[in-house]
């Protein structure tokens, strides 16, 4: 599984947006992660706050996006993206 | 090459050979000197951050002239998302730094030209915005820094430019030739010149028919011949040469000024964007101000969110976090943090379109913005000072502390907490210092009062904006009172 990567501009993030892919990477270590080009399984879109300003409008993922905007939400992606899996199947 | 990385524009700005002037002397290599180097490294974070995923979607844009990706830094505003996304991309590199970074002066300077120039061809039918089209793709394509120079010395201030006792204290045209102009004057207070690849003059206020020959805006390459920047002094500024990081706060970033003299420098027809059409003089002054008085609802704002971390951390090193009076003044300096990026955003979801397609601010919005930033970070700065305690400019030396039979007296004796060490301590109260009274106080509260125009200059717009009359109105329609 393939798992694209777009971040806000981070001007005020209200959690530590490169910590939660971190973890997020370390508890998925099947997958790989990367800079999202928008050819990926999975694209996460990281946005700071609620603001969600970040532009991935060009991005399309193969099998969805999720957009997070804290880090409870940010914990919870991994189990997002397990139970799209399931559905699938 | 659409972006740069920091280590290839440190050697871009090395190549210039720039000609700078420092304590009487010329400095052989700029970009090591050692009071000149922070500031460069300021400039440098706005490359190295667009190159970073976390960072550059405000960082970088698609160009709307070429399709490329580009440096935000060198963009033309093409919606008020964009205009937004300006003020948040400061507010980062204010954070990063702790410092000016520089590079936005360019910026508003592309987006008052780019407009003006329109109108001005528009009228007259010259190829300024052709010129200036050129000269931002250019801009764009090598990822340059271009210092925006707008500030004359100004001489008599009761006097306008062709009334001056000494003609050459507005920037001037002293000689027209078929392939160009020449132009001899100064621009003073110049953050980011001797950071820059290339200047782009404006006119600094507007102007009459006598003014024919002031009202002049061009660019040029930082190392034109017979151009030449005098490095301005700061508070401290000499501690950068004393080798401790401690000691200086912030030892990585900064920022300096410097007088730019222009002592007959030729420039060629080309690279200029307004040569004599005084009407058009005020309304680049007006647009260029009311983009940089944007600016600073961001780059302050970044810079504040430092101060305040810092006074946090002094308050918990000291033992004094759980105090409600410490907890107050960290609310009240969020508060006023906050409020500078509100009116910072307000103007700019409050833009609209120009002429030429381009976006410009709320220029209401804007100069309220730019009022605040006059007044807040010199309270803010207070109560980081009220937070921090006299240990802030009374702390002995790095050398002191390093001190086989000193050091350990003021370790022991300057320690706060039991979990922090006595140069953790030191180091948050320095950075303190740096930011409210030591060199970076220039670009956080001097520059805050100056910077894109005095206070009185805002009051003047605001003045001119604010819609009176209608506001009488709506008084009138509520008292009952006949028109």
């Amino acid at each position: 599984m393939i798992i694209g990567i777009k971040y806000c501009g981070g001007c005020n993030p209200r959690y530590d947006r490169t910590g939660a892919v971190r973890s997020l990477a370390s508890a998925m270590p099947y997958a790989e992660f990367r800079p999202a080009a928008g050819k990926e399984d999975y694209i996460i879109i990281v946005c700071g706050c609620p603001a969600e300003c970040a532009d991935h409008s060009a991005l399309t993922a193969g099998r969805g996006k999720i957009i997070v905007h804290d880090k409870e939400k940010a914990a919870e992606i991994k189990e997002q993206i397990e139970i799209r899996e399931r559905k699938k199947r | 090459m659409a972006l740069m990385t920091g280590a290839e524009y440190i050697e871009s700005i090395r190549n210039l050979n720039l000609q700078i002037y420092m304590f009487g002397r010329k400095i052989d290599d700029p970009t090591e000197d050692p009071i000149l180097r922070p500031s460069l490294n300021s400039v440098r974070a706005t490359y190295d951050l667009a190159l970073m995923p976390e960072y550059e979607d405000l960082m970088t844009v698609t160009s709307s002239v070429t399709g490329k990706k580009i440096n935000r830094f060198t963009h033309i505003h093409q919606s008020t998302d964009d205009l937004i996304k300006k003020v948040k991309m400061q507010r980062l590199c204010g954070q990063k730094t702790a410092a000016c970074f520089q590079r936005c002066v360019g910026m508003d300077a592309f987006n008052a030209v780019y407009s003006t120039t329109y109108e001005i061809d528009r009228k007259y039918g010259t190829s300024y915005h052709e010129n200036f089209l050129k000269f931002l793709e250019y801009s764009q394509e090598n990822d340059l820094t271009v210092d925006g120079a707008m500030t004359d010395p100004k001489g008599d201030r009761n006097l306008a430019p062709s009334r001056q006792a000494d003609p050459d204290l507005y920037l001037r045209v002293v000689e027209r030739r078929p392939d160009g102009i020449v132009v001899r004057g100064a621009k003073a207070h110049q953050t980011g010149i001797c950071n820059s690849h290339e200047v782009l003059v404006m006119p600094t206020i507007a102007m009459g028919p006598d003014d024919k020959d002031y009202a002049v805006s061009f660019t040029v390459p930082t190392n034109a011949e017979n151009l030449f920047m005098v490095i301005g002094r700061q508070s401290c500024d000499t501690r950068k040469t004393e080798g401790s990081a401690l000691d200086v706060g912030n030892c990585e970033f900064g920022g300096v000024e410097a007088l730019v003299i222009f002592d007959n420098v030729f420039v060629p027809n080309d690279r200029i964007f307004l040569n004599g059409e005084t009407e058009f003089a005020g309304m680049l002054v007006e647009r260029f101000a009311g983009y940089h008085r944007q600016s600073y609802g961001g780059c302050k704002v970044g810079v504040g969110d430092v101060l305040i971390g810092a006074s946090a951390l002094a308050a918990e090193y000291n033992g004094a976090a759980k105090a409600s009076h410490i907890k107050d003044k960290l609310i009240e300096m969020t508060h006023l943090n906050e409020t500078l990026y509100s009116s910072g955003i307000a103007c700019s979801a409050e833009g609209s379109k120009t002429e030429s397609g381009n976006y410009i601010i709320d220029l209401l919005l804007a100069n309220v913005c730019k009022q605040n930033v006059t007044r807040f970070p010199y309270e803010i700065a207070r109560l980081a000072q009220d937070i921090a305690g006299g240990l802030m400019v009374t702390a002995p030396s790095e050398k002191d502390l390093k001190d086989p039979k000193i050091g350990p007296y003021i370790e022991k004796y300057l320690a706060g907490t039991a979990e922090v060490s006595t140069e953790t301590r030191l180091k948050v109260l320095r950075l303190i210092e740096n930011i409210t009274l030591g060199t970076a106080a220039v670009g956080y509260l001097t520059e805050s009062m100056h910077g894109a125009g005095s206070p009185q200059a805002q009051r003047i717009m605001i003045s001119r904006q604010g819609n009176i009359e209608q506001k009488k109105d709506l008084a009138k329609a509520i008292a009952k009172i006949d028109k």
